[in-house]
């Protein structure tokens, strides 16, 4: 990078790294890249990413929005944006992110260690530790200052926080280009910018559903397990009721686990407390063992009179499903013969269940597709 | 589900204690306002009003016949009541079980059918909808 284009930086506040002497225009670095064509391949590259899905923070247009403690940049001095600041960094998203890319831009030293990330999970657990990278090695050339670092993390699963380390060392010299010998001394200044999905990216191939969770193959596997585990084709005393977790586990993958009680029915079915679920819990997934309309002949159940299967006034839960999850603040889905019931997480209450559920038939009727 | 049909089911012996004898039994029916009253109302006004192949295949089932919203009532007439509790009693529990006060929600729809919940009433993890004719003769229930 060369001195003139350090002032062209700072200017455009994207560097700042701050030469004395810099009034004196130096002749451009014919043979490295310069730092603003690269920033531009960056913004290309945010631009790019963005459009396949993306989100980035600060300025895209997200539903996540982060908070910066104590701000989002590290300046030794002479800054632009803000009073210097040179302490470690914590960042923490308003929800869990996935596929995190970290993107460093402004102006630091070369032959210097380029500070790092470290990101956390839902539950605090440290996940993931990276030193950044030279987005672009020919950016240092002979001025031994570069504007762009980053790093693309590799943990699968949610991310809610994180922190930086700076690059390091905060101040150094910054050389005219050859054949002056004249070096001044410069300082780092460097913000960032976070790009990731704001939903977990699905991992079934087909017959998708746009429910974040539904269409990770974990959670199909949870409730055709749990299905499985429901004998829904035997005779009807003999089903079962199934319930279980779509829980993160340690690695950011998606798995599940099952819980069957001897006191379950084909009627009713328990849940472990939460604090118990391995890894972090996204979603109780259960069944109800059989077909819209159903009926449900005495005693089975205890019934005394028979029933017919009603999917009409909750949209699929019952009551007791609906008041029971709503407190967990967790999605929940539910399976019969014939559809998947998906729940938000949150403000569903027993007079809006009818609207707020999402109904997916395990079968596309339009694709002919099968979820289930 | 978490299973919490144990702290119903205590709660039913607690409200049949205070509320022995058998023959002090009351029946409560409530008012439109009430959110249970709004949740089978309306599912009841769906079921009843729908014009798709799936609204016809329930309407058949629940044996409930197509009508206007306008001819669906919440109704909190006493004799209406107490004929409901007795009916929906004799529907959910086996012959000889003594009566015990409940909160219903009794839904008219149109001249002949009846629709009766006692909300604290659960089998497994589901409610028991009854569906009545005009003369309280049980029909059939639904559940979910």
């Amino acid at each position: 990078m060369s001195r003139g284009r350090l002032e062209h930086l700072i200017r455009v506040c994207t560097v700042v790294v701050v030469a004395a002497g810099c009034a004196d225009p130096l002749p451009p670095n014919a043979m490295a890249p310069d730092s603003a064509a690269i920033r531009a391949l960056n913004v290309k590259r945010v631009a790019a990413a963005t459009s396949d899905g993306r989100c980035t923070l600060p300025g895209g247009t997200c539903g996540v929005t982060f908070t910066a403690t104590p701000a989002n940049y590290y300046c030794a001095t002479n800054c632009i944006n803000g009073p210097a600041q040179t302490s470690l960094i914590t960042v923490v998203f308003s929800k869990p992110i996935y596929q995190l890319i970290v993107i460093g831009s402004g102006g630091f030293f070369c032959s210097g260690d380029y500070g790092g990330v470290t990101v956390h999970n839902a539950h605090g657990d440290v996940v993931e530790q990276r030193g950044f990278t030279l987005t672009s090695q020919d950016d240092c050339g002979w001025d031994n200052v570069s504007c762009c670092l980053g790093d693309t993390l590799q943990f699968p699963g949610g991310i809610t926080s994180l922190e930086i380390t700076p690059p390091q060392p905060w101040t150094g010299d910054v050389c005219y280009p050859p054949p002056s010998d004249t070096c001044n001394p410069g300082y780092v200044s460097i913000w960032y910018s976070y790009s990731f999905y704001e939903k977990r990216p699905p991992t079934v191939s087909d017959c998708l559903t746009g429910d974040e969770l539904l269409d990770q193959q974990a959670m199909r596997d949870l409730l055709r397990t749990a299905w499985d585990s429901s004998h829904a084709s035997d005779v009807p005393a003999s089903r079962r009721e199934t319930n279980g977790y779509l829980f993160e586990d340690s690695t950011g993958a998606l798995n599940f686990s099952l819980y069957q009680y001897p006191t379950d029915t084909p009627c009713n079915s328990s849940l472990p407390a939460l604090s118990n679920v391995p890894g972090i819990p996204l979603a109780p997934g259960h069944t109800h063992p059989f077909a819209p309309r159903d009926t449900l002949f005495p005693p089975l159940c205890g019934f005394t009179t028979p029933r017919v299967y009603d999917t009409v006034t909750y949209g699929g839960a019952s009551d007791l499903d609906i008041t029971a999850m709503g407190g967990d603040m967790l999605p929940f889905y539910i399976l019969d013969k014939n559809n998947i019931y998906a729940y938000p997480a949150i403000g569903v209450t027993l007079v809006n269940a009818h609207s707020m559920v999402r109904t997916y038939p395990r079968v596309d009727p339009s694709t002919g597709c099968t979820r289930l | 589900m978490l299973n919490v049909s144990r702290y119903f089911f205590s709660l039913n012996l607690l409200m049949a204690a205070v509320s022995s004898p058998a023959w002090a039994q009351t029946y409560t029916c409530v008012p439109s306002t009430d959110e249970n009253a709004q949740v089978l109302y309306n599912a009841v006004v769906s079921i009843v009003t729908g014009t798709d192949s799936q609204a016809v295949l329930t309407r058949s089932a629940y044996q409930l016949p197509a009508v206007a919203a306008s001819k669906v009532s919440v109704v909190t007439t006493a004799s209406v009541c107490k004929n409901a509790g007795d009916a929906y009693h004799a529907a959910v529990t086996p012959p000889g079980t003594p009566p015990i006060s409940r909160t219903l929600v009794v839904i008219k729809v149109g001249t002949t059918r009846f629709v009766v919940l006692d909300p604290n009433e659960r089998t497994g993890e589901f409610r028991n909808n009854i569906v009545f004719d005009s003369r309280w003769t049980f029909l059939i229930g639904f559940t979910g």
